[in-house]
């Protein structure tokens, strides 16, 4: 049925209109503050430009290695049934539903250098604390769950009867995940892997904590605004804003959102 | 040979055998059984999509349940046909000579090879999800040939095709199956057990209750489950012949010419008689029924509702009859009777 420009409809028509522009009044007015000349000078800065190059790079290096721990284990879970299940994904999904700052507290706890993993980690030449290693961890704390939560739908949407059949045509289990699961959900997991680089490089509360230093872009905003102001701190916003747009425009370019099959 | 020991599988509310079972080498056995009585079942613990409770499945000697699915040999071919949605057509039949390291010059030999068998060349390269349920059902029968498997299961493969598919994919299995593939194909459908099976067995909650050749089963069922599964009793194999100058055709069985109404193209096949609408009197009599035979009556047996009486007029009749008719007509066994049906009693399935 259509309703077509009845009262209620109207009604709804405008609360979302308000709603659109209290999503999309700040950015358009920061957009509007920076002109592109603004925008290249900011970009121009090396400090800047440093702090993007790490963002970027540290978000790659902690969804790549994210993905090598949680894609597979989100086909276990997929393809799994035991008692605890909804425990162990309500724990998966716990980083994202606590203050991010309270993430990075909890992280440094264990990662510090005087905590058993620190010093483990030391004894193999890897320092956290105010390191590119550090920001790659926290990144990864609090934006693994997207990847999870992507690769699990995706896995979940594979039909367990493809499996089987590839399994009884004589592929080993190893084959029948890289040639027909990962391909089949290769989709979702993707969407996963972008929108956890995309969430990872905008990361502040639990980056700030671990490392203050070498600046990321969230942390070099926070600074620059704390230090000179909001003026200073919009051309950087503005530019990372753009960066963020690029990736979530391709995000959305190059899949569809899967639909949540978990329950 | 494959060869079912003493195999069980239970779960919370179900419990799946102990099931005994022989398949002999390049026989088409037929599992006829209601959905929920475990003949699926039964196909996923010899693929090893199921981990079976106690029991042995042999095939040609080695324990399957000691080797992983993937190598066990075994093909099997889904209602629903389980295609590779990624892969094209072509890389789906190649999947399991890939997965075998078979080498490329090889592998392109053999798809072209089924493709031709199957029809499915010029589907070669499109992908799954273009083609038609009866396309999909050849690519997967392409697929599951191209391991040369020892044996095939087949999980109801006709059942979500139209019934001019099912003709089709139907020939393909005798086809295959002349050639000497084993095959054990699982099914609720009377008719397809009818025309395909050389063995055929009833499964009910989880225990095979009958098993043997078909008909040995269906004209003898050995419990009221079995005949109501295994529906009409009087079936019989029959090479049709054309009447000069008419729309009929008759079917010849041990010299027992009977006619019926088929536009059926194909000579060979099974007809149906239905019990119900025969009927049995005490001399012949003109009728504007065409079928008239006399014949002994062999046994009758009280049934649920009236009585089912076997007559023999060269071959064996079955006929249902009121109570009332059997008083009636002072039914004994040896009596001599007439049997009469319509053209429309008769119906023919082709191969």
């Amino acid at each position: 049925m259509v309703f077509k420009n009845n009262s209620l409809n109207l009604f709804f028509a405008f609360l979302g209109g308000l709603f659109l522009l209290f999503l999309v009044a700040p950015l358009l007015n920061l957009m509007l503050a920076a002109s592109p000349a603004k925008l290249f000078e900011t970009a121009s800065d090396p400090v800047v430009s440093k702090s993007i190059g790490l963002s970027l790079m540290m978000a790659a290096v902690a969804t790549f290695f994210s993905a090598m721990l949680a894609v597979p284990f989100a086909w276990l879970m997929a393809r799994s049934k035991f008692r605890l299940k909804h425990l162990v994904s309500g724990l998966i999904d716990l980083p994202m539903m606590i203050p991010h700052s309270a993430a990075g507290i909890a992280l440094l706890g264990v990662v510090n250098r005087e905590s058993a993993f620190g010093k483990l980690a030391s004894g193999f030449g890897i320092d956290f604390i105010d390191q590119p290693a550090g920001i790659a961890v926290a990144m990864a704390f609090v934006s693994v769950p997207y990847l999870f939560n992507a690769s699990y739908n995706a896995f979940a949407n594979v039909p367990l009867r493809t499996e089987h059949a590839a399994l009884n045509l004589g592929a080993s289990p190893a084959k029948v995940f890289f040639k027909i699961s990962l391909p089949l959900a290769w989709k979702g997991v993707l969407n996963g892997l972008i929108m956890m680089f995309a969430r990872g490089m905008s990361e502040f509360g639990a980056v700030i904590i671990i490392a203050y230093n070498p600046f990321t872009t969230p942390v070099l905003i926070f600074d620059r605004f704390n230090a000179f102001g909001l003026k200073n701190a919009q051309g950087i916003s503005a530019l990372f804003i753009l960066i963020s747009l690029v990736v979530f425009i391709g995000l959305r370019l190059i899949t569809k959102p899967s639909e949540d099959v978990r329950n | 040979m494959l060869e079912i020991k003493k195999l069980q599988k239970s779960f919370s509310g179900f419990n799946f055998g102990p099931v005994n079972l022989t398949i002999d080498h390049g026989s088409h056995y037929i599992l006829l059984g209601p959905s929920g009585s475990g003949k699926s079942l039964l196909l996923e613990l010899i693929a090893g999509f199921q981990k079976a409770s106690a029991g042995e499945i042999y095939l040609n000697g080695s324990n399957l349940l000691q080797l992983a699915p993937h190598k066990r040999g075994i093909a099997m071919v889904f209602q629903r046909p389980a295609l590779f949605q990624h892969l094209s057509v072509a890389q789906n039949i190649a999947f399991p000579m890939r997965a075998a390291n078979i080498r490329e010059s090889e592998i392109r030999k053999t798809t072209l090879e089924l493709a031709e068998r199957f029809s499915i060349e010029s589907l070669l390269k499109r992908r799954p999800a273009s083609l038609s349920g009866g396309e999909a059902q050849r690519v997967s029968l392409a697929r599951a040939l191209a391991m040369k498997p020892s044996m095939i299961l087949l999980d109801e493969p006709l059942s979500s095709l139209d019934v001019q598919l099912r003709t089709q994919i139907r020939r393909y299995l005798i086809s295959l199956n002349k050639d000497g593939l084993t095959m054990l194909h699982v099914t609720h459908d009377y008719e397809e057990a009818l025309r395909l099976s050389s063995q055929v067995g009833i499964i009910q909650n989880g225990t095979i209750i009958q098993s043997g050749k078909p008909e040995v089963v269906f004209r003898n069922p050995a419990t009221a489950f079995v005949a109501e599964l295994a529906g009409i009793r009087n079936y019989f194999k029959v090479r049709l012949e054309n009447l000069p100058g008419q729309s009929n055709k008759i079917a010849v069985i041990n010299g027992i010419a009977i006619k019926l109404y088929t536009d059926s193209l194909s000579a060979e096949g099974f007809i149906l008689i239905n019990e119900d609408q025969i009927i049995l009197s005490t001399e012949l009599y003109q009728s504007s029924a065409q079928n008239n035979f006399t014949g002994k009556i062999v046994t009758y047996t009280k049934k649920p509702v009236g009585n089912e009486v076997e007559i023999d007029v060269g071959i064996r009749i079955f006929a249902h009859i009121s109570d009332e008719s059997l008083s009636r007509m002072a039914i004994k066994t040896g009596m001599q009777v007439a049997v009469t049906f319509k053209l429309a009693a008769v119906r023919f399935l082709d191969l």
